[in-house]
């Protein structure tokens, strides 16, 4: 698997996706956490500030009690003791706040009952002093005293307040030290899940671009695949159908409506609508099979009948196997409606029925022609013979003229028959091939013809021939037709010369239309120098019964050439003849190797 | 009834054939004894009877009516007593398939019915004057027929 390919796949994406998850939460319980201890610094701020007030505030009251006081006792003027008369209460519920501020805090706690005391000694001074000064004149050096002891105790007062503030200020400081030491880190951490979601976003976003981009190709492929499936069916006869064991859903493509002769999608897929289709006879038989396929999970073939919507009855053959994909298997199925194949296979089945009977009663017709034909025939010879040996003498010369015109018919109408049962033999099926030397046969041939060739005065000259898969009896038969012929059509001045001649020969130096590709060739051509023939008829001559000339010049029946034809047809070869006008004649076959 | 007397008996549907085979017979120099039946229904009732000198040689037409020549052939080839009796094929048939069929089926020998007279009495001279012993010890394919034309 290459990298991407893994990168991509989805269980790495899925363990991603979770890891992240993971990593988000905790980077956000971990702000989470820096936030509520900022909030709680704030507070404490907050908290020291309201110490600090109340300790100001305490102060001023004092100060304003103080001035107050000494306000009345030089002008004895009322109006100043108003700050004094306010000034307890204002102090009291000052105390109060502060004790409520510092009730977490001993050590304040502490200070603020010694503040407590000095305060209530100070009100007792105050008090003091201006009972002194209710005294009148004569008491002036206690009532400085008690101004003074007062005046002291204020000081007194302030350094402790002063210490509290230090106190508090203290504390606000260390707090506040934790407090920078994390506002700090804060920001870093949001920054750093900001960038990293920016990331995570981007990659998302560039992989889910991508898979769209991906998607939509795919889709497109599909949507052309389909299409030209639909084609594929509609022109080919066929239709698919699925079935997702796991969900139960069956699915018809468009043309398995059309075959059953709906309108495609027109009704609902499923087991039962299409069994209805299925002709009663059939019936059991497809929904038994199926019930196989299912146990036995391999391919399953069926043919079926199905009545259409119009009532017409069709051959269907269905070709239908599962499909395992990953825990899903699917049923997928091909249906061809083959009754046009069906009535073409059965017209030509009939047709070969009928070629073979025609063939055979032909062959027959041949075989008894030509074989019933010889009883009587020989009766006649032998009869005429009979007559010409005793009966000869005493007959006139016209009759004597006429019985040798019979024999002479009868001897011809022999080699006519001899020839025919010939060509029947070679038409036959029974031919057995095996290796033979094709240089024997052709010595054979010229035993065969041995006492014609002597009487010719002719020459015959072969190259070696090879050895083949053929039927040696009719190759033989090929070399003395074909030998025989071109002694019978040699020229009256000069002695016949005949030449053999063996070439192997690839497809392409043959026309194409000669033979079957891939394949070798036996070239083999038997040359004359013989009377030769009109290249019009080179075709024509090896027709059965085709004389190019007269029996009176030539006698002959016309079927020796053609004998030639089958032959080599039935070896799968060609044979073609070349000639020339008194120049001479070339018989060349090809054998297959 | 001479002792050198030769047996020959002919089965054969064909009146003429008949005809020309005793006629045949009657230019050949030899004692012969001919007999013929028309069938090979007559021809097997004929050999099963007991009252008759046993011939030393069939000549056996293989298309006959109701019994053909293949037929009889094996017939005979069952019957233990006739088996010193040479039997020659006589037909007008020369196809291969003929010929194998009675080789194969135990005849000594094939002829061809010739087209004219001289040749039918060159024939059956020949046919009655092998040395069986020897024959039919050496019999192959090639010796089996016997053609002269």
């Amino acid at each position: 698997m290459r990298i991407k390919d893994f990168v991509f796949s989805s269980p790495f994406l899925k363990v991603l996706f979770v890891s992240l998850i993971f990593l988000l939460l905790f980077l956000s319980s971990i702000i989470y956490k820096n936030t509520l201890q900022v909030s709680n610094s704030t507070k404490w701020v907050v908290h020291s500030y309201k110490v600090h007030l109340a300790l100001d505030r305490l102060m001023l009251t004092l100060k304003d009690a103080e001035t107050g006081q000494r306000g009345f006792i030089m002008t004895h003027d009322k109006n100043y003791l108003k700050p004094y008369l306010g000034s307890k209460i204002k102090v009291r519920s000052t105390l109060a706040q502060l004790k409520w501020l510092s009730s977490d805090n001993t050590e304040q706690e502490k200070n603020i009952e010694k503040l407590e005391e000095m305060v209530e000694l100070r009100f007792g001074y105050l008090r003091y002093s201006m009972y002194q000064d209710s005294l009148g004149s004569m008491n002036k050096q206690n009532l400085k005293e008690s101004l003074d002891t007062g005046r002291n105790l204020m000081d007194t007062i302030e350094v402790h307040a002063n210490k509290m503030i230090a106190l508090e200020q203290y504390y606000l400081e260390k707090r506040n030290e934790n407090y920078v030491s994390k506002t700090t880190v804060t920001p870093l951490l949001i920054l750093l899940i900001v960038l990293f979601s920016l990331a995570i976003f981007s990659m998302a976003y560039f992989k889910i671009n991508k898979d769209l981009s991906v998607m939509e190709e795919t889709n497109r492929q599909l949507m052309i695949t389909n299409e030209s499936n639909r084609q594929a069916e509609k022109i080919g006869g066929f239709c698919t159908w699925t079935w997702d064991l796991k969900t139960g859903e069956l699915k018809y493509s468009d043309n398995l409506y059309e075959l059953l002769g709906c309108e495609p999608q027109s009704f609902k897929p499923t087991r039962k609508s299409f069994t209805a289709f299925i002709h009663p006879e059939d019936r059991q038989k497809i929904t038994e099979e199926a019930a196989a396929l299912l146990i036995e999970n391999k391919q399953l073939i069926q043919h079926f009948r199905v009545i259409r919507k119009d009532g017409a009855i069709r051959h269907f053959k269905s070709i239908a196997r599962t499909i395992d994909h990953k825990d899903k298997r699917t049923v997928i199925g091909i249906m061809n409606d083959i009754t046009d194949q069906n009535e073409a296979n059965f017209a030509i089945e009939q047709r070969n029925f009928e070629l073979e009977q025609i063939n055979g009663e032909l062959e027959s017709f041949n075989h008894v022609t030509s074989h019933d034909l010889q009883e009587p025939l020989r009766k006649i010879q032998t009869f005429i013979s009979r007559i010409s040996s005793n009966d000869m003498d005493s007959m006139s010369e016209t009759g004597r003229e006429y019985i040798g015109k019979i024999l002479s018919a009868a001897t011809k109408m022999r080699t006519l028959i001899d020839d025919l049962l010939l060509f029947s033999r070679t038409n036959k099926a029974d031919k057995i091939f095996e290796k033979a030397d094709l240089n024997e046969l052709f010595q054979n041939s010229l035993q065969e013809l041995a006492q014609a060739i002597q009487e010719k005065k002719a020459t015959v000259t072969a190259d070696p021939l090879p050895e083949l898969q053929v039927i040696p009896y009719q190759i033989q038969q090929l070399f003395t037709n074909l030998i025989s012929n071109s002694l019978k059509y040699s020229r009256p001045d000069i002695n016949p010369a005949i030449t053999i001649r063996s070439e192997k020969i690839s497809i392409s130096q043959m026309a194409p239309s000669e033979a079957k590709p891939d394949k070798i060739f036996y070239q083999i051509s038997v040359s004359d120098n013989g009377m030769g023939f009109d290249p019009q008829f080179s075709e024509s001559i090896f027709t059965l019964f085709q004389r190019l000339h007269s029996s009176s010049e030539f006698p002959g029946t016309g079927i020796g050439l053609a004998i030639c034809k089958k032959i080599i047809e039935n070896h799968k070869g060609t044979i073609k003849a070349q000639g020339r006008l008194n120049e001479g004649a070339v018989f060349t076959f090809f054998l297959p190797e | 009834m001479q002792t050198n007397t030769i047996y020959i008996l002919l089965a054969d549907d064909d009146e003429d054939d008949r005809t020309f085979f005793r006629d045949a017979f009657a230019e050949i120099k030899i004692n012969a004894n001919v007999n013929v039946v028309h069938d090979g229904e007559e021809l097997m009732s004929y050999l099963k009877r007991t009252d008759i000198i046993l011939p030393h040689i069939l000549f056996l037409d293989l298309n006959m009516p109701r019994k053909n020549g293949l037929e009889c052939l094996a017939e005979i080839k069952q019957l233990e007593h006739l088996n010193d009796m040479a039997v020659a094929i006589y037909s007008t048939s020369a196809s291969e398939k003929d010929i194998e069929e009675s080789f194969v089926r135990g005849a000594n020998i094939y002829i061809k019915k010739p087209n004219d007279f001289d040749s039918l009495i060159k024939t059956l001279n020949i046919a009655t004057t092998i040395n069986w012993q020897y024959h039919t010890d050496s019999l192959n394919k090639d010796t089996f027929l016997l053609r002269i034309e």
